[in-house]
């Protein structure tokens, strides 16, 4: 693709260790445009190797508001079925600038590895010595090992390399939309992490004519979004009272995705006043709450809501999807349900549900089309300005071809 | 016209970095901007670095401080602003793509 998307994608077979740079077609992208509906065609095509389908939408990356989007696609060992989870924060805009618009991942590897990709170079890495380490430890080795801060990781801890259905791919030191246990599949292909630093460019079929409307969009985006943040930004996620009275004396900043100007995400410090504006010495002072949702199914479950920050913080080192192990919390301390999340990292207990697209945010009609387009389903619940027939505008701006609203159905 | 920075407003989204990149080449990609977002991560310390002809914005979380060019910093910004020395200077521009797009008005243009 000349416009919107990489020139290639990326077919990995993890058993040979061996990349293979694929040119992705205008042909291709007309039919099957992108994110999670581009993901299946290539999960089809390359299903006998059980892949897992790292994918874009046209708009990810690009300045319309919430182009954070990436796109998961694989079978989930929760629910058998093929599934897309979100992945977000600046992991779905950094897999677009390494130069691949779509990775597709296949077969597993001999040995523990961690595939680093960047400036259109896909690197195997020998993981051995970082599996077992949790996934903070993960990002720290490989960001050192590499040199660069601004690598984007999507990895697993403990859970996922025991390969439980309650395994979540994290982002760097957080958590994804991963509802669907595809932390285990990273850990039955012995993949650790998937590393991206992406200092590509894409370009626009006609640059004035796509900054004029998205800046139109933008605006009413904006407009929806209003001053909601950080504890008040999106109600479905049903922080409880005292969960949210707790979150207020802890609270540090709140904080968006890429290119997105809904703050749903704030920083609790628990290990620092969180007044304290500067970088101190203290390396790990809390954590974000990238998972609203999450973090109030931890103190549902019975946890002193002051200690909810820290008992999510262990479930982001050891890999677990909050909203799967929560329930199961059976003590009410930090201590005491820190020890028992570190049990189920080595158990293989997890609830079943049934769903294609993960539970990250409400599904409306537009919900799909977002993860077509790679536009942030937490946006989208707020903002209804994204819809598909903005994508197929924006789309038509931006590559010349001609896209029409239910292109962006599956 | 210059641009004004309010660090504690930022959300770290990153849309001024896309903003000014797209002014400069018309395309989409976080590396060719005067304007550089920074984070520690873990620390959760973010905020942004512009770039003007003699001097550097530094847009940190506990305030504003303007670095003549030749002084080094004692902070951690100053650390991570290398790469931002390798970048074209704000030029000024009207209508600018990376105020336009800031979701939170942690850049404003002054005039």
């Amino acid at each position: 693709m000349d416009n919107m998307y990489t020139e290639y994608y990326l077919v990995v077979d993890l058993a040979t260790g061996e990349a293979e740079e694929i040119e992705l077609e205008e042909e291709f992208v007309q039919e099957y445009v992108g994110g999670a509906k581009l993901n299946m065609a290539l999960y089809e095509e390359h299903k006998d190797g059980d892949p897992i389908v790292l994918g874009t939408g046209l708009l990810t990356g690009t300045l319309v508001p919430g182009s954070c989007l990436g796109v998961i696609t694989a079978k989930s060992p929760v629910t058998g079925k093929v599934a897309h989870a979100p992945f977000t924060w600046s992991a779905g805009a950094e897999l677009k600038l390494t130069g691949y618009s779509f990775v597709v991942i296949k077969n597993k590897a001999a040995n523990p590895t961690y595939l680093w990709l960047h400036d259109e170079i896909a690197d195997f890495v020998d993981a051995s010595e970082l599996w077992g380490k949790n996934t903070w430890d993960a990002v720290d080795v490989i960001r050192d090992e590499q040199g660069e801060d601004r690598i984007q990781l999507l990895s697993i801890g403990k859970a996922g390399e025991n390969k439980l259905s309650t395994a979540m791919i994290t982002n760097n030191y957080w958590g994804t939309g991963d509802r669907f246990g595809f932390g285990a599949l990273f850990g039955e292909k012995n993949l650790k992490s998937v590393a991206m630093r992406g200092m590509g460019e894409l370009e626009v079929d006609d640059p004035d004519a796509f900054i004029e409307k998205t800046k139109s969009v933008f605006d009413d985006v904006k407009s929806q979004v209003g001053d909601a943040k950080g504890l008040d930004a999106i109600d479905y996620a049903k922080i409880p009272a005292d969960l949210k009275d707790a979150a207020k004396k802890q609270l540090h900043r709140v904080e968006a995705d890429f290119n997105s100007p809904l703050a749903y995400k704030f920083f609790l410090k628990y290990r620092e006043d969180p007044s304290v504006m500067l970088s101190t010495d203290v390396e790990e002072p809390g954590v974000l709450v990238s998972d609203p949702i999450g973090y109030a199914a931890i103190a549902n479950a019975g946890v002193v809501p002051a200690d909810a920050g820290e008992v999510l913080e262990a479930m982001f080192k050891l890999g677990l999807n909050p909203v799967a192990v929560a329930s199961k919390l059976t003590a009410k301390d930090k201590a005491g349900a820190i020890a028992e999340l570190e049990k189920f990292a080595e158990s293989s207990e997890a609830d079943k549900f049934d769903a294609v697209f993960s539970p990250i945010a409400p599904m409306s009609d537009r919900t799909e089309a977002a993860y077509i387009a790679g536009i942030c389903p937490v946006l989208v619940a707020k903002a209804e300005a994204l819809n598909a027939d903005i994508f197929a505008e924006l789309a038509s701006i931006g590559t010349g071809l001609d896209f029409k609203a239910d292109a962006f159905k599956m | 016209m210059t641009i004004q920075v309010d660090p504690q407003k930022c959300i770290n989204c990153g849309a001024c970095e896309l903003g000014c990149s797209f002014y400069r080449d018309e395309v989409f990609t976080t590396m060719s901007s005067s304007v550089m977002m920074y984070r520690e991560e873990k620390r959760n310390y973010f905020g942004l670095m512009l770039k003007r002809e003699d001097d550097m914005i530094l847009g940190r979380p506990e305030g504003v401080e303007i670095q003549k060019e030749g002084e080094a910093s004692d902070s951690d910004a100053g650390a991570s602003a290398k790469p931002i020395l390798l970048r074209e200077p704000c030029d000024e521009c009207k209508d600018a793509l990376c105020v336009r797009f800031c979701p939170t008005g942690c850049l404003i243009e002054v005039d």
